[in-house]
C-alpha cells in the first residue's frame, strides 16, 4: 500500500495545533489530556500501518521542506510515539489547571518537535523541529523549580545553544555548495565540500550533545535526575534518539569509507560504553545511574556508526541493527524509569511487591542482554552486521560488545542494589508515599519491552531458541553478577564504599576546582590584601570584565555626546576647505 | 496615474500631518480619523503600486530642481520593499501611538511630526537619485528631533540634542560627498550595478574618499560603531517613537542608504574592485559583536533593545558588503525582518512600561503570567532575533551565512554564530524571568484594563507584527514573501 506523504505532516501539525489552541482557549484537564493523547495518535497509526509513504515536498514552508519516512525512521517513530503516549498518561497530574497551560503547551511543542524531526527529510525542517524540541523541553525540565532542576535547566540550555550553533554552522557549510536542501543533496554536498572534515566534526559534536557523547554528556545525568517522570521518559526514550537519528540522516553513511572518522567515532563509542558504566556505578541516585547507563548504551550505537563509516557496504544491515537496538534500549530504559517511580510511591506491604521487584529486574536484565530478551537480539544483530570483524586495540568488536554486556550487568546490579531498600519498610522513612495505583502505563512499557523480541526474529533470521545463543548471551551476565556479588561481599568485609561522583561528573570537577582555588585564596596571606574583593576567583574575573564593560559605558557617555560627531565635523570642515582649495587650483 | 501615485503616496501622510498641526488638543476624534485615514490610504496606495509594478507598470515622478539635477521619485524593486515595510509598520505604529499617548499633552504636535517623519521615510525609499535621497533624509532628521524631545524632560532634551548633532554632521558629510560625486560623475541617478564603473581610473582615489564619506554619513543613522552613540540615548523617547527610530524610519534609512550606495551608486562589483567592501564588512562585523556585548550588560529593557538594534542593523550592511548574490539577499531581507521583530520588541517594552510600570529587566519576573499575550509576542520576536527557525531572523541568518561561504568569506559564519550565542545570552534570561520565575506581588505602577491584560490598541500591534515575523519566516518560500522580493532585487544587481 502506498500512501501520500502529506499524511506525515500531520505528525508535527496536530500537536502544534493542539498547543496553539490551548494557548488561545481555556481548557479543562480532561480536554488537555484528550488533546495530548490525540496528538500521539497519528504517529502511532502511521508507524503501525504496513504502508509505504511517498516523499513529499511542501515548498511553501521555510525554504522548501521535504517529508519522508523510510524503514528505519519507522522504527524510531514507533518507539517515539509509544513513549510519548505513555508519558502523556503519566502527565495527567501535571496537566492540572493550577499550573495554567504552560506544562501542557510546552509538552505538546516538544512532542511536535520530536515527531517532526523524525519525518523531516531536509536539513531546514530537521533543524527547525530539532530546535523546537530542544527549546521547548527547557520549560518541562525545570517544571519542579527545585534549585537542582534550575541548575540542570541552565546547563541544559547552554549545551542546547552550543549544539544548535554547531549544527547550524555544519548545515550552512554544506548547503553553500548545493541548491536543494533535502538530505540526499546535503550528504552529496558534504562529500565534495572543501570543509568536509569540519562539517563532520560539527555534526558529531552538535548532535553528540543530545546523544551524550563523552565530554558533551553533562546534560543527560543532570536532567534525567531532576525532571518530572513524564519528561524523563521522553528524554530517555525518545528525545535522546533524535541526536542519533540526525547522525544517521546527515553523516555520509553507506556512501564512502572515511577511515579516520570511523576510528574517532568508534573510540568515542567505546569510551562512552565504559566510562558511562564506571561513572554510573559511582552514583547514589538511581535516576542518575540510569542516565549514565543511557550514555553507555548510546555509546554502542555510536560504535556501530563508527564501524559503518569505514565499511559503507555494511550500512543497510548496520542501520537496521541500530534501529532495533534503539527500540530495545528506549523501551527497557523507560520501563526502568517508570518502574522506579511507581515503586517509590508504594507502601509495599502487599504481595504485589514481589511482582514490582520482578518488573524492575526484567528490564534491567533486558538491558544487560539476557537470553530471550530484546537486548540479546539487538546485540546479536549488531555483532552479525558488523562484519568483517575489526580489531580495535587488540580486541575485536565482538569482544568489546561482550565486555560491555558484563559492564552493563554490573551497572544493573548496582541499580537493583540501590533500589532494594525501596522494597523493605525500613527503607527511607522520608519517602513520599502517595499510594499511587496508576500501574498500567508501566505495565504497558514492560510488556512492550519484553515482547519486542518476538517481533524482531522474522526480520533478523535468528533462532531465538538456540542453546548456543542462550549460553553466548548468558555467560557475560553470570560473569557480571558474580563480580557484583564478590564486590558487595568484599565491600562489606573490608568496609569499603564506592566513591561517589555527583551527577554531571567533570562539570562538577570544574566547579570543585573553582571552589578549591577559592579556598586556597581565602587561606592565603593575599587574602588580607584583597579583602575588599570577592574571594571567588571566577567572580573576580567576572567582575573585572563587568568593570571593563562599565568603563565602556563611561567612555561611550563621554565621547558619545560630542567627541565623535565633533570629530566628524572637523573632518567635514577640513574636507570642505580642501575641496574649495582644490577647486581654486 | 504613473506620475501621480508616488506623489499621492507622499501626500497621504504629509497632508494629514499638516492639518493635525493646526488641530486643538481636544479634537481627538478628528485627529484619530486623520491619522488612521492617512495610514490606511497610504497602505492601499502602496498595495496598488505593488500590484501595478507586478504587472509591468512603472511609477515615476520628476521635478526639476537645479539645472541638470531633478527631484525624482521612482518605484523600483528596492524602493517598494522599503515602502511596503514602512507603510505597514506605520499603520500599526499609528494604532499603537494613539493607544499609548492617550491623555498625554501636546498630541497634535506629536502626531504632526509623526506624519512628517513617515512622509520623509517614503521619500527616502522612493528617491531615484542621491540628491532627492539626501533631501528627504534631512527632512527625516528634522522631523524626528521633535519626537525625541517630545516629553520635554531633561534627559529627553539631552538625548535629542545629541541626536541632532550626530545626524546634522552626518548629513553635512553626505551633502559634501554628494556634491563631490556629482562633480566627478556628472550624474546621481541610482542605477542597478552602479553608474561609476566606467569612470576614468585616475578618479578612483577620489571615489574611495567619497565612499568613506558616504558611509560615514549614512553610518550615523545606521548606528555603525563608533557612530552609534546617539541611539542608546534616544531610547528615552516614548515607545512609538522608539519603534519609529529602530524599525520603521531612522535606522532603516541609514542602512537603506548604504545598500543604495553599494548597489546602485558604486555597484557591488566595482566597489569590491576598489577594495571598499572588505573593510566595511569588518566594520559591520565589529558592530554586530560590540552591540551584542553591550546589550548583555544593560538592565534597562529599552537600552538593551537599543544595543540589540545596533547589532542587528549591521546584518543588513554586512549582507551588502560581503559582495555575493546570496548574502545580498540576506542583507536586504533583514531590512524587513529586523523591522518586524524589533518593532514587536519595542511595542512590548512599551506595554510593560505603560501597564505595569516596568522599565528594567530585573522587574520582569513572572510578567508572563500577568501579560501573557504581550510576552508571547515578545518571545516570538526575541527568538527570531536569536535566529531560531522558523522565525524571520533565521531566514536572514541562513542567507547571510550561506552567502558568505559562497563568496569565500567563511569568517562571517563565526561572527553570525557568535552573535546568535550573544543574542541568546541577552534574550533568553529575559524570557526565563518572564515565564518561569514567580511573579512579584506588586508591580511598580500597575494600571488595570478590566479583564484584559492591557488596552487593545497597545496589544494588537505587537501581536500583528509578531505574527508577521513568524509568517515571513515560516512561509518564506511563497510567492509574495519578503524573501522572494529580496531574491528578485539581488538578481537585478548580480545577473550577468
Amino acid at each position: 500500500m502506498i500512501i501520500s506523504g502529506y499524511w506525515l505532516t500531520l505528525l508535527p501539525l496536530i500537536p502544534l495545533v493542539s498547543a496553539c489552541s490551548l494557548l488561545m482557549f481555556a481548557a479543562s484537564k480532561k480536554v488537555r489530556m484528550f488533546l495530548a493523547v490525540c496528538s500521539t495518535m497519528p504517529a502511532l497509526v502511521i508507524a503501525l500501518l504496513p504502508a509505504e509513504y511517498t516523499s513529499v515536498q511542501v515548498s511553501g514552508l521555510l525554504l522548501g521542506t521535504h517529508f519522508a519516512l523510510n524503514d528505519s525512521d519507522g522504527l524510531f517513530l514507533l518507539l517515539t510515539a509509544f513513549v510519548w503516549l505513555i508519558a502523556t498518561l503519566y502527565s495527567r497530574q501535571y496537566f492540572s489547571s493550577s499550573q495554567r497551560c504552560g506544562f501542557t503547551v510546552l509538552f505538546l511543542f516538544t512532542m511536535a518537535g520530536n515527531m517532526g524531526a523524525i519525518v523531516a527529510d531536509d536539513i531546514l525542517a530537521f533543524y527547525f523541529f530539532f530546535a523546537l524540541m530542544s527549546f521547548s523541553a527547557y520549560g518541562l525540565l525545570i517544571h519542579n523549580r527545585t534549585p537542582q532542576a534550575m541548575r540542570a535547566g541552565r546547563i541544559y540550555m547552554i549545551f542546547v545553544l552550543l549544539g544548535e550553533v554547531m549544527l547550524l554552522s555544519a548545515l550552512m557549510l554544506a548547503a553553500s555548495s548545493t541548491q536543494t536542501s533535502d538530505f540526499d543533496s546535503f550528504r552529496n554536498a558534504l562529500l565534495i565540500s572543501q570543509h568536509r572534515d569540519l562539517i563532520i566534526l560539527l555534526l558529531v559534536m552538535g548532535l553528540g550533545i543530545k546523544t551524550g557523547l563523552p565530554g558533551l554528556h553533562f546534560t543527560l545525568p543532570l536532567t534525567y535526575g531532576t525532571a518530572p517522570l513524564p519528561v524523563t521518559l521522553v528524554l530517555a526514550g525518545a528525545m535522546v534518539n533524535v541526536g542519533l537519528l540526525g547522525w544517521l540522516q546527515l553523516l555520509p553513511l553507506g556512501q564512502i569509507a572515511l577511515a579516520g572518522w570511523s576510528t574517532i567515532m568508534m573510540s568515542l563509542g567505546i569510551c562512552a560504553m565504559f566510562f558511562g558504566v564506571v561513572f554510573g556505578l559511582m552514583q547514589r541516585e538511581n535516576k542518575t545511574l540510569l542516565a549514565y547507563s543511557s550514555i553507555s548504551q548510546m555509546g554502542i550505537a555510536t560504535l556501530a556508526i563508527g564501524f559503518a563509516l569505514a565499511a559503507p557496504q555494511t550500512w543497510p544491515g548496520v542501520l537496521m541493527a541500530i534501529s532495533i537496538f534503539v527500540v530495545h534500549h528506549g523501551l527497557a530504559k523507560t520501563a526502568l524509569f517508570a518502574g522506579l517511580e511507581t515503586v517509590q510511591q508504594q507502601r509495599n506491604k502487599t504481595y504485589w511487591k514481589y511482582l514490582f521487584a520482578l518488573g524492575l529486574l526484567l528490564p534491567a536484565l533486558t538491558l544487560a542482554g539476557a537470553p530471550m530478551s530484546s537486548g540479546m537480539l539487538a546485540k546479536l544483530m549488531l555483532k552479525n552486521e558488523m562484519y568483517p570483524p575489526v580489531v580495535f586495540g587488540g580486541w575485536t568488536l565482538n569482544d568489546i560488545l561482550t565486555a560491555s554486556s558484563i559492564a552493563t550487568t554490573l551497572l544493573m546490579a548496582r541499580f537493583v542494589y540501590l533500589a532494594w531498600p525501596l522494597f523493605s519498610d525500613s527503607g527511607n522513612p522520608e519517602r513520599q508515599v502517595t499510594e499511587n495505583r496508576f500501574y498500567w502505563p508501566w505495565a504497558a512499557l514492560l510488556i512492550a519491552s519484553l515482547t519486542t523480541v518476538w517481533f524482531i526474529p522474522q526480520t533478523a533470521n535468528i533462532d531465538v531458541f538456540s542453546l548456543s545463543l542462550w549460553w553466548q548471551s548468558a555467560w557475560p551476565i553470570l560473569c557480571g553478577v558474580g563480580v557484583a556479588y564478590i564486590a558487595v561481599n568484599s565491600a562489606r568485609t573490608w568496609k569499603f564504599r564506592i566513591p561517589q561522583i555527583p551527577s554531571g561528573d567533570a562539570l562538577i570537577l570544574i566547579e570543585l576546582t573553582v571552589q578549591y582555588l577559592g579556598k586556597i585564596q581565602r587561606s592565603s596571606v593575599m587574602n588580607k590584601l584583597c579583602t575588599s574583593l570577592d574571594s571567588n576567583p571566577v567572580q573576580k574575573i567576572h567582575r573585572r570584565i563587568v568593570n571593563a564593560l562599565q568603563a565602556l559605558d563611561l567612555i561611550e557617555n563621554k565621547i558619545a555626546n560630542w567627541a565623535i560627531p565633533a570629530t566628524l565635523l572637523v573632518l567635514f570642515i577640513v574636507l570642505l576647505i580642501g575641496v574649495a582649495y582644490a577647486g581654486e587650483l | 496615474m504613473s506620475t501621480l501615485l508616488p506623489l499621492l503616496l507622499l501626500a497621504s501622510s504629509l497632508i494629514p500631518g499638516l492639518i493635525i498641526f493646526f488641530l486643538n488638543e481636544e479634537q481627538v476624534r478628528l485627529r484619530i480619523t486623520l491619522n488612521m485615514a492617512g495610514a490606511i490610504i497610504k497602505l492601499a496606495l502602496v498595495l496598488l503600486m505593488v500590484w501595478g509594478v507586478y504587472h509591468g507598470q512603472s511609477y515615476e515622478a520628476r521635478l526639476p530642481l537645479l539645472p541638470g539635477l531633478e527631484l525624482a521619485l521612482h518605484a523600483d524593486a528596492l524602493a517598494l520593499l522599503f515602502v511596503v515595510l514602512s507603510s505597514v509598520l506605520w499603520l500599526v505604529t499609528t494604532v499603537y501611538a494613539i493607544g499609548y499617548l492617550e491623555d498625554s499633552p501636546n498630541r497634535s504636535r506629536f502626531f504632526g511630526f509623526f506624519s512628517l517623519c513617515v512622509t520623509a521615510t517614503v521619500g527616502v525609499a522612493l528617491s531615484d537619485n542621491l540628491i532627492t535621497f539626501l533631501l528627504f533624509y534631512e527632512l527625516l532628521t528634522l522631523s524626528t528631533y521633535p519626537l525625541i524631545i517630545h516629553r520635554g524632560t531633561e534627559v529627553a532634551r539631552k538625548a535629542a540634542k545629541v541626536y541632532l548633532f550626530y545626524t546634522l554632521v552626518g548629513g553635512a558629510l553626505l551633502l559634501l560627498a554628494t556634491v563631490w560625486l556629482y562633480t566627478v560623475a556628472g550624474t546621481l541617478s541610482f542605477t542597478p550595478k552602479g553608474f561609476l564603473a566606467g569612470i576614468d581610473p585616475q578618479h578612483h582615489n577620489v571615489l574611495v574618499a567619497i565612499f568613506v564619506l558616504l558611509i560615514a554619513g549614512f553610518g550615523v543613522k545606521a548606528a555603525i560603531i563608533p557612530l552609534h552613540g546617539w541611539l542608546p540615548k534616544a531610547m528615552v523617547a516614548a515607545a512609538p517613537v522608539s519603534a519609529l527610530l529602530h524599525a520603521v524610519a531612522v535606522v532603516k534609512a541609514g542602512a537603506f542608504g548604504i545598500v543604495r550606495v553599494i548597489h546602485e551608486v558604486y555597484g557591488v562589483a566595482f566597489a569590491s574592485s576598489l577594495g571598499l567592501l572588505m573593510p566595511l564588512a569588518l566594520l559591520a562585523a565589529a558592530t554586530i559583536i560590540y552591540g551584542s556585548i553591550r546589550a548583555l550588560y544593560q538592565d534597562d529593557l529599552k537600552r538593551r533593545l537599543a544595543y540589540s538594534t545596533i547589532s542587528q542593523v549591521s546584518y543588513i550592511i554586512l549582507g551588502s558588503a560581503i559582495a555575493g548574490p546570496v548574502a545580498a539577499i540576506g542583507g536586504i531581507v533583514h531590512l524587513v525582518h529586523q523591522g518586524l521583530m524589533k518593532i514587536t520588541l519595542f511595542f512590548c517594552a512599551g506595554n510593560l512600561a505603560e501597564t505595569l510600570g516596568i522599565h528594567k529587566i530585573s522587574e520582569m519576573n513572572g510578567v508572563g503570567r500577568r501579560m501573557p499575550w504581550t510576552m508571547a509576542a515578545f518571545t516570538l520576536a526575541a527568538l527570531g532575533m536569536i535566529g531560531v527557525p522558523p522565525l524571520a531572523g533565521f531566514i536572514s541568518k541562513w542567507y547571510l551565512g550561506v552567502g558568505a561561504l559562497e563568496a569565500d568569506q567563511g569568517w562571517v559564519i563565526w561572527i553570525l554564530m557568535g552573535s546568535s550565542v550573544l543574542n541568546a545570552a541577552y534574550f533568553l534570561p529575559i524570557l526565563h524571568a518572564a515565564w518561569f520565575k514567580p511573579p512579584s506581588p506588586v508591580w511598580p505602577a500597575e494600571r488595570h484594563f478590566g479583564n484584559k491584560e492591557t488596552a487593545w490598541a497597545l496589544l494588537l500591534p505587537p501581536l500583528i507584527t509578531a505574527l508577521f515575523s513568524l509568517a515571513t519566516g515560516l512561509f518564506a518560500n511563497t510567492e509574495f514573501s519578503p524573501l522572494q522580493w529580496a531574491i528578485f532585487i539581488s538578481a537585478l544587481e548580480f545577473k550577468p
